[in-house]
């Protein structure tokens, strides 16, 4: 309510009494009028009773002027007359004026309702307004709420986010602290690497010195086989894969089923050997092969997790992942410093760029592969072995037509070899519990090695055998810590040994004067002559 | 202000039927005629003489239901105290002596009595320091201009009472109530409600039993004294009525 209203309510009582006002004014004017004619009348009337009192007296007094009062009265008369009939006109205007009256008294009354009505509405609207005021306050309260809550939310945020912030610092100096643990343990492994190697150097100098003779001494027929048992350590948790020399034969690798490749420092190969000097591991299952590049810097492994990997020997971290065949990798050799092969159960083998470790082709020879080898120097010829009694020769440069030969042995496979020096013949361990020995040049089995008055029996469908590295000696693995050599050239079974505490092998490699075997039970024995 | 000012009330004058005189036909008649909202009965006074032929001495009062009315207020307020619903104001006019309850006011009487309330309003407002460098020309142009009914006239003489250079000056307030009114100082930001409780301490009425009538209108509780100040009377008063809730 406002001073509006108070206006809004005088202005319409204005109005109503200005319409009285007029009617007032009007009806006054007509009573005025009425008395005035009232007046003239009875004026009039008093002269007229004058005149006929004294007009007998005068018509007696001179009766020849008779025509003149007879026309004077007549005269007065008709005055009289018109008097009369505007009095009666007068009345009639009263009466039509007190008409006009009663009808601006419905006039009124009329409005008095309109008025009334429109009160009524305001009212109305006035009750809304104050609904809807009682509604707006509500509302504002309700914001109020609102905003105070709002408030507390805010507070107990900024609280949050206070102790967020002092936790994460905290993290952040914790792991700053980890990262210095961290670097702090990586510099004593380095340095612990740093001293072995200083080891290994001072060991070096002392054995050329003349513990060891010359390394380069070569095997032939008439020299006898190393056989003779110099060491035995326990390498790998589970079965011992692969072991292999690296090219200097200062080094002995081995993998296995735990996984990890481990690297022997095996210079001074009949001193106690008890921990590795380095551990390669990132593989998810069992490695199943190695081979070291030509530069000796990187490592080969193939596993069953259907990955082959090329480890960094002086860092020990894995460099490259081949990834691509479908089922658990049996074989990664190198042909070149910068190509490698890999032979799968998913009944392919692969070429790869090392460079851009990618796969630049897939043989497809239809079997399971169980071992591959490089037949050339170039990398250009590629030996494979099959579940399905074949061995695979493929010249990856030649036309797709004629690149492949095939040869057929009597027994499945397990393990094939070809000398240092690529020579014409290679070799194959079988299931038959013999070694194929193989005319390249033929393209068959030129001769058949075997064993059979010391029971040389083939441990697993992966055994492995070698040859000598002037390729005239060969030496193969067998159940109960068997080792047997034959000369390849005659096929005379030369020597054998038996190294029971081993148990069952299945692995083996030649170094100049040593030879490595791997067993089924963790075991590497280094055998010497 | 304007409106309050330009309004004219209708009056119905009937001789009351104490004073009527058989012998004189015109006794009979009814005496329409109007006067200002904020102007004086007794204005009204000599015409209603003239209208049923009385002499000039005659004593005249007029009276409303049965009693006597308080003419020395304005019109406007007299309404608002009797509680008048209809349009035209039917009163009657008495020719015997005065009563005592009010006083037989000549044109002179009602000139000075307006020009105390002046002076008292003015005591309210500003502790009379204004009121005390008029003359007394400027109390009759006053005087003049509601008689006049010219707003402008009035306005040209009031300003000088009703504007002030610091500040709102206070509201001069009364409550009328039948015979009697209720008045207090008051603050510049007082309400109606505020107004009105401080009007009444002291006496035996509570509040709560009255509504506050300003012509004709019920005035709301909370609405501040100062917005009202548009509608006071020619003596500078804000007037309000209370009527029984």
């Amino acid at each position: 309510m406002s001073t509006d209203f108070i206006r809004e309510n005088l202005k319409k009582r204005k109005q109503r009494y200005d319409v009285w006002l007029e009617l007032i004014e009007e009806l006054n004017a007509a009573q005025n009028r009425a008395d005035k004619f009232e007046e003239e009348k009875t004026q009039l009337e008093k002269v007229l009773a004058e005149e006929s009192r004294s007009s007998p007296r005068e018509s007696a007094v001179s009766g020849e002027s008779d025509s003149v009062r007879s026309a004077r009265i007549s005269h007065l008369e008709q005055k009289c007359f018109n008097l009369q009939e505007e009095l009666t006109e007068l009345l009639r205007s009263k009466a039509s004026t007190a008409e006009e009256l009663s009808r601006k008294k419905d006039l009124v009354s009329e409005l008095d309702d309109k008025l009334r009505l429109l009160q009524i509405e305001n009212d109305e609207k006035n009750m809304k307004l104050q609904n809807y005021q009682n509604g707006a306050e509500n509302s504002e309260e309700a914001i109020r709420e609102l905003k105070r809550n709002h408030q507390v939310l805010l507070d107990e945020h900024a609280a949050l986010q206070l102790a967020y912030s002092q936790l994460e610092k905290q993290i952040r100096a914790r792991e700053q602290i980890a990262e210095y643990a961290n670097a702090e343990a990586i510099a004593a492994a380095k340095l612990k690497d740093l001293q072995k190697k200083i080891d290994a150097e001072n060991l070096i100098r002392d054995a050329t010195k003349g513990v060891l003779p010359d390394a380069k001494i070569t095997y032939t027929a008439r020299s006898s086989p190393p056989i003779k048992k110099i060491n035995q350590f326990e390498a790998n948790n589970g079965e011992v894969f692969e072991v292999k020399f690296s090219p200097d034969g200062a080094h002995l690798a081995t993998a296995g089923e735990d996984k990890c490749v481990n690297i022997y420092n095996v210079r001074n190969p009949a001193s106690r050997i008890e921990s590795p000097v380095l551990t390669l591991k990132g593989a998810n299952a069992a490695i199943t092969s190695l081979s070291f590049s030509k530069n000796r810097r990187h490592l080969l492994g193939s596993s069953n997790d259907q990955a082959a990997r090329v480890w960094d020997l002086s860092s020990g971290k894995i460099v490259q992942s081949l990834t691509g065949h479908q089922g658990p990798v049996t074989t990664a050799r190198y042909l070149t410093q910068s190509t490698a092969v890999t032979g799968s159960q998913d009944r392919t083998v692969r070429l790869w760029d090392l460079t851009k470790t990618s796969c630049t082709k897939t043989l497809w020879p239809g079997s399971k592969c169980i071992d591959v080898c490089n037949g050339s120097m170039d990398g250009s010829l590629i030996m494979s072995a099959h579940y399905n009694k074949q061995i695979h020769v493929t010249d990856i440069r030649a036309s797709a037509k004629d690149e492949k030969q095939v040869i057929s042995l009597s027994g499945r496979p397990t393990g094939i070899a070809v000398p240092a020096d690529f020579g014409q013949s290679l070799l194959a361990l079988t299931r038959n519990n013999d070694l194929a020995v193989i005319d390249l040049r033929q393209m068959q089995v030129r001769i058949t090695l075997s064993d059979l008055q010391n029971d040389f029996r083939v441990t697993a469908d992966y055994s492995r055998c070698s040859l000598s590295p002037c390729g005239g000696l060969a030496l193969a693995t067998g159940q109960d810590g068997r080792i047997s050599c034959w000369d390849v050239n005659t096929g005379r079974l030369l020597d054998g040994a038996n190294a029971e505490s081993a148990g069952n092998l299945i692995s083996c490699d030649w170094s100049s004067r040593l030879v490595a075997t791997g067993s089924k039970s963790k075991t590497v024995v280094l055998w010497s002559d | 202000m304007d409106i309050t000012w330009a309004t004219n009330l209708p009056l119905k004058i009937t001789v009351a039927r104490e004073s009527k005189d058989p012998s004189r036909p015109s006794d009979q008649k009814i005496y329409y005629t109007s006067t200002k909202l904020l102007s004086f009965l007794p204005v009204t006074v000599n015409q209603t003489r003239q209208f049923f032929n009385r002499e000039k001495e005659t004593p005249v009062w007029f009276s409303y239901q049965g009693s006597a009315i308080r003419w020395h207020l304005p019109v406007g307020l007299l309404l608002d105290l009797y509680n008048v619903s209809t349009d035209v104001w039917p009163i009657e006019v008495n020719f015997s002596p005065v009563p005592p309850e009010i006083e037989d006011l000549s044109m002179s009487l009602l000139e000075s009595s307006f020009c105390m309330s002046l002076k008292e309003a003015d005591q309210i407002r500003s502790r009379s320091e204004r009121i005390n460098l008029f003359q007394k020309q400027d109390f009759k142009r006053l005087w003049n201009a509601i008689q006049n009914s010219s707003l402008e006239e009035w306005r040209s003489v009031a300003n000088q009472l009703l504007r002030s250079k610091n500040g709102d000056f206070k509201i001069p307030v009364k409550f009328h109530y039948d015979n009697t009114y209720f008045q207090n100082p008051t603050e510049v930001e007082d309400t109606v409600q505020a107004a009105l409780e401080k009007a009444l301490a002291g006496h035996q009425f509570s509040p709560e039993n009255f509504k506050v009538v300003l012509l004709g209108t019920e005035l709301a509780a909370d609405m501040p004294l100062r917005e009202l100040s548009d509608f006071s009377y020619p003596d500078t008063f804000l007037h309000l009525v209370l009527q029984r809730a």
